[in-house]
């Protein structure tokens, strides 16, 4: 195939992004860097663990990649050859949502000739200039899944949750990301390691506190709270007075119902749910009119509900709806309607405002 | 995400307005961003101050940010630059406070004649920090609490009034909302040649300003 060469310097620029890549083990951060015009120097900056592209050349420089990889693949030969990886490197930097560049590099990994652990440490450093990118999340956990195979260490995986909440702070409702610490919940439960899920809960709570917006932290932190309440194990390593919730919640005739010799993890999982009530009002109380706050609550009342089906339950929950709703009508006037109208309709829960 | 960017003493002159002192907060920005960031970030301080009458405050809405703006019956103005989920109660609290601290610090004789490399005033760094959280101003705005029930609407232009947050001061300054930039300038004005015309914007800059434009994004390409 003929391939145009009407950018010489390109072959220049992707060998040095491949160096620095592969000299620094702590690069954090790419990032295009807007110049309109060449500023006749070479176009790639690197200061202080980060790198930048010049933003006059990502055009030319992903013309060039692009049409050699593509004439490479469509071969169907393997070529492996040095000079792949550094077109695969600029490429996927450029624009990380090709799935078949990161084929290309789970074939070069199966034939030894990319090591695990630098690419965890490249593909982290794209997620920095993409950070909702799910071909980069998916590759990440292929490594872990079909080549480390290992969930067991503490530190790897709290590893890879940071990478997730980085990502998470770099876009807004980044259900990817979520998803992603998600995974690897699951896999250390699998594991029967508890630590990291009550690890997760106490972590996300500021983080929370701090998006109040974010519909996907607050989703995520409702994957856990199910987990946290479905199993007591999960329970174990959870450090919460949660005692103080139950009181305030429940009068004494209510506590009395409540007392189950035959589930002592009772108490404990209903405290963490009714932690996070509280938790939630005192965020609506701060922070006015934010859908996914009041998205949240919804989800609290109904897993109190659903979960533990009984009266008294009902009865506390519509007290305290009545006091919420009550004291926040004025601030929030839509928000609190519309709770009032899907707690009748959906829990049976019936509330007079005043 | 509930943060503020940038926070910024100034006087108002009959004419233009000057920068006393400024802090930012741009961690959360890419490294190569960040200097842009600052640049367009002093730029529009000033430029809304410019554009805010005497003794009023105005919020601004622009995308995810939102800049709140208190210029003082005296011609000190302050301007904070935060993410659109930081309460804005809680930044016109802030910035009344920051004033009346900056004002006990330098006397008022010296603003018209001071700039920003002679003025020592690091507690705008301090504060800035602090107040991350909204949480740390609750001491300061449980006085003012029988203004949570004045409710703010975002409007093209000035949709509503609201009386004095400053309890101290007897003239009731008014709060505009306004959720564009392009909505406090003057008639005819455009952002775009202000932008163009601006001698405190870098080449970089009003070429990072322009591709932001373009994607409807301000600091993601």
């Amino acid at each position: 195939m003929d391939l145009d060469d009407n950018f010489p310097a390109a072959k220049r620029i992707i060998t040095e992004i491949q160096n620095i890549v592969n000299s620094d083990s702590k690069l954090k951060e790419f990032d295009l860097v807007i110049q309109p015009e060449s500023q006749n120097k070479s176009p790639v900056i690197y200061v202080d663990h980060c790198l930048g592209l010049e933003s006059w050349c990502v055009r030319h420089v992903y013309e060039y990649v692009y049409q050699r990889l593509i004439s490479i693949r469509k071969r169907l030969k393997r070529q492996v050859s040095n000079d792949t990886i550094p077109l695969l490197t600029s490429a996927l930097l450029i624009n990380p949502e090709v799935l078949t560049f990161w084929n290309m590099r789970r074939e070069l990994i199966l034939d030894g000739y990319l090591k695990p652990d630098d690419e965890l440490q490249f593909s982290a450093v794209v997620l920095s200039f993409k950070p909702k990118c799910a071909e980069i999340f998916t590759y990440r956990r292929w490594i872990f899944f079909n080549i480390l195979k290992d969930f067991s260490s503490n530190h790897i995986i709290l590893n890879e949750l940071t990478i997730g909440l980085t990502a998470a702070a770099g876009y807004p409702s980044n259900y990817n990301a979520w998803n992603h610490c998600y995974w690897f919940i699951q896999k250390s439960l699998e594991q029967e390691n508890y630590s990291l899920i009550s690890h997760q809960w106490e972590q996300t709570k500021t983080w929370c506190s701090e998006h109040v917006s974010d519909h996907s932290c607050m989703q995520y932190r409702q994957r856990l709270l199910k987990c946290l309440v479905a199993d007591k194990k999960c329970l174990q390593h959870l450090e919460c007075c949660t005692s103080k919730s139950i009181l305030r919640f429940f009068n004494s005739d209510e506590r009395h119902k409540l007392m189950r010799p035959s589930e002592d993890y009772f108490d404990e999982a209903i405290g963490v749910a009714l932690d996070e009530l509280y938790f939630n009002e005192d965020l609506i109380v701060m922070y006015q009119n934010h859908e996914s706050l009041w998205n949240h609550r919804r989800f609290l009342c109904y897993l109190l509900v659903d979960i533990y089906n009984i009266d008294c339950i009902k009865e506390a929950l519509m007290n305290n709806e009545r006091r919420v709703s009550t004291k926040l009508s004025k601030s929030n006037e839509l928000y609190v309607k519309k709770h009032v109208l899907w707690l009748q309709t959906a829990l049976c829960i019936p509330i007079k405002l005043l | 995400m509930v943060k503020l960017f940038a926070m910024s003493v100034l006087y108002k002159g009959p004419n233009d307005s000057t920068l006393l002192k400024s802090a930012f907060e741009l961690q959360s920005f890419g490294y190569f961003q960040r200097k842009s960031v600052q640049e367009f970030m002093g730029f529009v301080t000033k430029t809304i101050v410019e554009r805010t009458a005497t003794a009023a405050r105005q919020s601004v809405k622009e995308k995810e940010y939102m800049c709140h703006v208190y210029v003082r019956a005296d011609n000190l103005a302050g301007v904070l630059i935060s993410d659109d989920e930081y309460p804005h109660r809680v930044a016109h609290t802030l910035l009344t406070k920051t004033l009346d601290e900056f004002s006990a610090k330098v006397p008022s004789h010296s603003w018209p004649k001071l700039n920003e490399t002679q003025v020592t005033f690091n507690e705008l760094n301090a504060m800035l920090a602090k107040y991350q959280n909204p949480k740390e101003a609750d001491a300061m705005t449980r006085i003012q609490q029988d203004l949570d029930d004045t409710k703010i609407i975002l409007g093209m232009f000035v949709m509503d009034t609201l009386y004095a947050l400053n309890a101290n001061e007897c003239l009731p300054s008014i709060v505009h909302h306004h959720n564009t930039i392009e909505a406090v300038l003057e008639r005819g004005e455009k952002l775009d040649d202000l932008v163009a015309k601006s001698e405190g914007l870098s080449m970089q800059s009003k070429a990072f300003y322009k591709t932001a434009k373009k994607t409807n994004a301000c600091c993601r390409m």
